[in-house]
């Protein structure tokens, strides 16, 4: 059941209105004409709507919203009211017929327009907190004195998450008790948000969500219209239901935001890498903070003695940008990969070979060893696979079929996290078991792998066990976000099941009363002393129109070592998945602004294009099944959700180069760019 | 979308007599779309999918296919692929097989731009609204036209069908109030000129119930080249439907139209004419897109299409002369 | 602050309001209480009784957000559910015009069952208008014409998964929200509502289509499929299992559509290749980017047909 298709009597349907304006003051919102349609409820504006108890002002690390509170459009597509119907097609039509005036202030959604104003920010994220800029050694001197030098700007677009499922929440209000059915990724969040708003005791919400149609990032926060349902619901007394529309995608709920990253690389004769610059400029809104760790993965992924890594953030009148599947190592990675590729192939080197030489047996950065690392190993595998030994190096016309064949590849890696959670397991006298923690299933599959690992751990058949998952009256677990679920939810379940296990053997087997245990993980100090990372090697052979520009990826290999892998065939279609978004990467998505409007204009799925079935041919990725690791966390998991996209558009333009000889610097690759 | 009246037209007659002010529903893949998002706005939504105008037949040297035919049937068509293949690839170029399932020869003559700005009602459009102003002009262009643009508006005309019936020289068959008439597919799309709003030629109330292929060895050279963002489910960037007849080596007669480019789909008859007589090759193909491509106005976003446009009319001219493997 | 379990008006009024005896004649005749709020008061006119001194309610201004208009009215069902919100610029007048006009609705209607919602009705239908008329007079109405009156209902009746199902629908409803909020039958996703991504796709008379561009109004009499449909006799579809045995889906919320259009494009004709499979599933977009496995599901179904 997804959250919009929950049964509720007297459900009313809201549709929210959104600012065409993407700066301003409203000063009338005419909902005359809306309110007079049948079936109309009410139309709820800044001017009508009611005070949070609470306010509107987010605890810290939490994102600022829109909720009617204040006159201000503070971008395009922001929420402005809410028409509520007593059917859909009621509330859509109301919501068209509101008239909002306001007062437009002037703003630019131009990142060259603020590069002025462009300030350092330090990283904060699922992997703790990091500074903003790191230096080590002599970048300087080093890149003066080179023989071999590659220096060039990275540009990755806008995107925007565009999960199938839209945002979707529900809000029943029964006295001071508020339950929401949402679509997000993080219940707990949801709840302290709602709570907050309300001025309720956290005990007071309850967040329920049992599937969720994708998330990939923009469901892992609790944006304006999870707080405005709870508020149409409470002011008008009914249980209402918010379903964004696919254009108002755009904006509300975030988005990849756009980066320049500029490298600086080089090499001595030999190939050992000398100096590695990369700085990196992402943007955010004029009201919350959000930046895209670009350059970290310069930090961590290959040797090297002199690397400054900088981030900068630049503020635009948009939406609040937001965690998009592997934020920072997605985007870095292309910037990162791209350049080593052009270094290279400036020296000659094979690409792997390259990558060999400079390989990272410690973490570079801060001389700590990893974790685990098999990256050697992937590079062995995936060339293997691929059949990389047959490739020519030379960008030279390669023709199959009319079509201009090229290969290439990168280096993929994403951080190991793992942060607190916490489950619940029992076991009834009949034998079966039902394990908890409120956790979400975003697509994952955390039901059948949590299952597994209980029925694993307790020594009973898979059968027996049920998992459930989605519900704040749980144990409390994080925001399925940062590839964390697997491993601090796979944790808990195993600690909540061994002490099940030691409960039930000092009672000598089979309980005649239901029995119980509660698990808690949070990582340990040991931790702190490592490097942790899942790494991969990608690999991509694509096809190129000569004449035409358009490119297909025909072939995508990606191998990768990401701990103990807990289910073969569910852990294989996540890294397929990733590696799919890395197609779109590379090719497809790019929400662009039409800047003197401020607006996005690719605002649907026939505008912004994702990867369809034809352009997706052999996606194969393979993997280490259990790269052993005791560090990383007590199951040995690190995470499969986001590796899977990184390296792989670099690996893709790596290919497009090598097919025709064109570097294409900023994505996507687009048929106009390689005429 | 607003409350209108619906009525299911009994008979092609019933259909025109209370055609008048009433928008003519078939597969409603663009008019409902356009009205869920109030682009469109009919009070009165007659539904003429069950009249009986659905037939495809090959008959009297020409293709008639009955308006009401679905976009998947035509391009199906036993006879279609044979006579003229360039349709049947158009067709499967565009949409998706759903959409197609419910798409109508009709429908598609007359589905709307697909233009960001003309979908998005918080931006300014000639077309949607006239005399509004256009956001698209100094706005994201990418996707707009390059060719018979006016300074109202430059919206590119979506569709691929109709690309391949410009180059095939069809006629659409209309009956209205004041009786049946033909009209060549060329005059059926206006160009924007100073009145944006004004799309199609027809009159009030006139229910398009066919349209007419004439069949002959060009036509069944025909072939449609698409250019897109991604493989598949995407509207053209630049496309060509071209039909080369070669006779020991030289161009014997050629047609082609680009879609994706223009206001509605471009056919330039000195560029036909340019090549007959020239052996088919690749230079005479050139020479043809250049001259087709005279003229046109690009901006910031869509300067790519210009050359687009001549490297996707060659390809199309190539592969009907069968130049290419 | 307790409210009766009977229909009642709230008006919040920005300033004292001065509601005389004709007034209070019309609230009689109406039988449902008015709680009338200004900044600092709060007065309750019963149909019978004279006005009371209830205290100004704070909270009660703050859940309907109330005090940005000159008048804003409530009305409220038995259960204290909302029944209507409306702000006004002007609070005497509308209010007067709205409860007489509304007492004249519930009058004329005939005593007996159902009164409740009568009152209900009339009141919200009355409210409604007097709140419009005095917007109207204050400021420019949005000339948009609007079908006036009560919407012209349609019966529209089609065999939804081999049972015949009625609906009343207006003509704007289409299939999608038919399927989903009119008949329970949530299989059916909405992934854009504007025919781009597939997640609606069901099989009409023998055809896939997007179920969100389809009017209910056109398809009277049609047979339509869903994935609700495709059990039969607790045995899933041979397409279903193929989709589970392949992990052909990651959330799930593609793959109703994705079913549905794949046992269409193998009733449509054996796809010769993966890329004729890939082709004709194109118009089904799914996100979590399990297409290969899609392309393995299909395959293996279409080579043992
Ligand atoms: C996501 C998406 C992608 C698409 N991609 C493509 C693409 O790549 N290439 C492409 O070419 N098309 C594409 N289309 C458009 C599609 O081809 C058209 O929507 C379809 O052809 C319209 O046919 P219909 O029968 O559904 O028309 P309707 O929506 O029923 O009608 C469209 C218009 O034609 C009028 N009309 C219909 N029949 C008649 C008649 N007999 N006489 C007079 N007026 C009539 C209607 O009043 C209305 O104004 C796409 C559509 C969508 C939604
Ligand atoms: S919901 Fe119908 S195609 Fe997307
Ligand atoms: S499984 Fe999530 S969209 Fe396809």
């Amino acid at each position: 059941m997804y959250s919009y298709e929950w049964p509720v009597p007297g459900i009313l349907y809201g549709v929210l209105v959104t600012s065409n304006l993407a700066k301003g003051r409203i000063t009338a919102v005419d909902s005359a004409a809306a309110e007079k349609e049948p079936g109309v409820i009410a139309v709820l504006t800044p001017f009508n709507a009611m005070k949070l108890p609470g306010g509107a002002k987010p605890d810290t690390g939490d994102r600022v919203v829109q909720v009617f509170q204040d006159d201000q459009i503070l971008y395009s597509n922001q929420p402005v009211a809410l028409a509520v119907a007593d059917t859909f097609e009621r509330a859509l039509h109301a919501a068209a017929l509101v008239r909002v005036s306001a007062q437009p202030l002037p703003f630019t959604v131009r990142m060259a327009d603020e590069l002025h104003a462009a300030f350092p920010h330090d990283i904060r994220n699922a992997a703790g907190s990091r500074p903003a800029d790191q230096l080590r050694g002599d970048v300087e001197t080093a890149l003066r004195q080179a023989e071999h030098k590659v220096e060039a700007v990275y540009e990755t677009p806008p995107e925007t998450h565009n999960p199938l499922e839209p945002h979707a929440t529900l809000a029943v209000w029964s006295g001071d008790r508020l339950t929401v059915y949402d679509a997000t990724q993080g219940i707990f969040g949801v709840r302290k948000k709602l709570a907050k708003a309300f001025a309720l005791p956290p005990g007071n919400v309850r967040v329920i969500t049992k599937y969720v149609g994708g998330g990939f990032g923009c469901k892992g926060s609790a944006w304006s219209h999870v707080v405005i349902a709870a508020l149409a619901a409470k002011q008008l007394g009914r249980p209402v239901k918010i379903a964004l529309t696919r254009p108002q995608m755009f904006g509300i709920v975030g988005g990849r935001p756009q980066t320049q990253q500029k490298i600086s690389l080089a090499a001595d004769k030999d190939g050992r890498l000398i100096a590695l610059r990369h700085e990196s400029i992402s943007t955010t809104s004029r009201f919350d903070d959000f930046i895209e760790p670009a350059a970290l993965v310069s930090r961590h992924q290959y040797q090297c003695e002199n690397v400054e890594t900088k981030h900068r953030l630049v503020r635009l009148d948009i939406g609040t940008p937001t965690f998009m599947r592997a934020p920072g190592e997605s985007s870095g990675s292309f910037a990162l990969e791209s350049a080593i590729d052009e270094l290279a192939h400036e020296l000659g080197i094979d690409p792997v070979d390259f990558r060999l030489k400079n390989y990272a047996e410690t973490d570079p950065t801060e001389g700590k060893p990893f974790s685990s690392k098999s990256l050697r190993r992937c590079y062995e595998l995936g060339a293997e696979r691929f059949g990389w030994q047959k490739r020519t190096r030379r960008p030279e016309l390669m023709l199959r079929a009319g079509k201009l064949v090229g290969t290439g590849m990168a280096t993929a890696s994403y951080p190991a996290n793992y942060t607190k959670a916490s489950a619940l397991a029992r076991m009834r006298p009949d034998g079966t078991v039902l394990v908890q923690s409120g956790a979400v299933d975003i697509g994952g599959g955390t039901y059948t792998v949590m299952a597994q690992v209980a029925a694993e751990t307790l020594g009973v058949p898979y059968e027996k066990v049920r998992f459930d998952l989605g519900d704040t009256e749980m144990p409390e677990a994080p925001r399925s976000g940062g590839s964390t679920t697997a491993a601090s939810v796979a944790s808990a379940v195993e600690a909540a099941c061994r002490a099940l296990r030691q409960k039930l053997d000092a009672m000598g087997g089979r309980p005649r009363q239901p029995v119980e245990a509660f698990g808690e993980v949070a990582p340990s100090e040991e931790r702190k002393k490592y490097a942790l990372h899942s790494f991969g090697a990608q690999f991509a052979e694509v096809e190129v129109d000569p004449d035409l520009g358009m490119v297909r990826v025909t072939r995508l290999v990606g191998a990768f070592a990401a701990g103990r892998i807990l289910n073969a065939t569910l852990a294989r279609s996540q890294f397929m998945g990733g590696m799919v978004w890395g197609i779109g990467m590379a090719l497809h998505e790019h929400s662009v602004y039409d800047e003197k409007l401020g607006r996005i204009m690719t605002r649907d799925l026939a505008d912004y294009h994702v990867p369809s079935h034809k352009d997706v041919v052999i996606v194969d990725p393979i993997f280490i099944p259990v790269e052993k690791d005791e560090i990383v966390d007590p199951a040995g998991v690190k995470g499969i959700g986001e590796i899977g996209i990184t390296g792989a558009a670099a690996a893709i333009a790596n290919a497009v180069f090598n097919a025709t000889g064109k570097r294409v610097r900023a994505l996507p690759i687009t048929p106009d760019k390689l005429l | 979308m607003r409350l209108f009246t619906f009525q299911r037209a009994a008979s092609v007659d019933e259909a025109i007599a209370s055609g008048a002010g009433a928008a003519f529903l078939a597969g409603g893949t663009n008019l409902v779309d356009l009205m869920k998002i109030e682009v469109l706005n009919p009070e009165r939504v007659l539904d003429v999918s069950r009249l009986d105008l659905a037939k495809i037949e090959l008959r009297e040297g020409a293709l008639q296919i009955g308006a009401l035919a679905s976009n998947t049937a035509v391009a199906e068509h036993g006879d279609v692929r044979r006579a003229a293949p360039g349709l049947s690839e158009a067709l499967l170029s565009g949409a998706s097989p759903q959409l197609r399932n419910a798409a109508t020869v009709g429908g598609n003559l007359l589905q709307r731009t697909r233009c960001a700005y003309y979908r998005d009602l918080g931006t300014r459009c000639n077309k949607r609204e006239a005399g509004s102003g256009c956001d698209a002009l100094d706005g994201w262009t990418r996707m707009h036209a390059i060719l018979g643009v006016s300074d109202k508006c430059i919206a590119a005309h979506p569709s691929d069908m109709c690309v391949a019936l410009y180059a095939l020289d069809a006629t659409v068959r209309v009956r209205g109030p004041a009786g049946e008439r033909e009209i060549p597919i060329g005059e059926l799309h206006l160009l924007p000129g100073d009145h944006p709003e004004r799309e199609f030629s027809l009159q009030p109330a006139e229910l398009i119930t066919g349209v007419r292929v004439p069949i002959d060895a060009l036509a069944a050279r025909s072939r449609y080249v698409k250019v897109r963002d991604r493989q598949s489910y995407a509207f053209a960037l630049a496309s060509c439907a071209a039909a080369v007849q070669v006779e020991g080596g030289a161009v014997q007669a050629a047609r082609f139209a680009l879609g994706g480019v223009g206001t509605k789909p471009w056919r330039v008859p000195e560029a036909e004419r340019s090549m007959q007589g020239r052996p088919a090759t690749r230079e005479t193909f050139a020479r043809a897109a250049e001259i087709a491509l005279r003229g046109a106005t690009p901006r910031r976003d869509n300067a790519f299409k210009v050359e687009l446009a001549k490297r996707t009319a060659v390809r199309g001219l190539m592969l009907s002369a069968g130049a290419l493997s | 602050m307790d409210l009766p379990n009977r229909p009642c008006l709230l008006a919040f009024c920005r300033r004292a309001p001065r509601f005389e005896e004709a007034f209070r004649a019309e609230l009689r005749a109406l039988g449902a209480p008015l709680f009338a709020f200004a900044p600092g008061s709060g007065t309750v006119f019963g149909a019978d009784d004279e006005p009371r001194d209830i205290g100004p309610h704070p909270e009660l201004w703050r859940i309907h957000g109330a005090g940005r208009a000159a008048l804003t009215v409530v009305l409220l069902d038995e259960k204290q559910r909302v029944r209507l919100r409306r702000d006004a610029p002007e609070a005497e007048g509308t209010l007067l015009a709205a409860v007489r006009e509304a007492g004249r609705a519930v009058c004329a209607a005939p005593r007996g069952i159902g009164r409740r919602e009568l009152l209900l009705n009339s009141l919200a239908a009355a409210l409604g208008a007097a709140v419009l008329q005095a917007c109207a007079s204050a400021r420019p109405v949005d000339d948009r014409k609007a079908v006036s009156g009560a919407p012209a209902l349609l019966e529209v009746s089609l065999v939804v998964n081999g049972q015949r199902r009625r609906l009343q629908v207006e003509p704007r409803l289409v299939l999608l929200d038919a399927l989903r909020e009119n008949l329970g039958l949530t299989g059916a996703k909405k992934g854009c509502d504007m025919g781009q991504c597939g997640a609606c796709t069901v099989i009409v008379d023998g055809q896939r289509v997007n179920s969100c561009l389809k009017l209910v109004a056109q398809l009277e009499g049609a047979r339509v499929t869903t994935i609700e449909g495709l059990v039969q006799g607790g045995q899933l579809h041979p397409m279903q299992e193929a989709f589970l045995r392949e992990d052909a889906f990651q959330c799930g919320y593609c793959t109703p559509g994705q079913i549905l259009s794949a046992i269409a494009l193998l009733q449509e004709g054996k796809p010769r290749d993966d890329d004729e499979i890939r082709e004709g599933m194109s118009g089904n977009l799914c996100r979590c980017g399990a297409y290969p496995n899609i392309v393995a599901a299909i395959r293996g179904v279409a080579g043992r047909a």
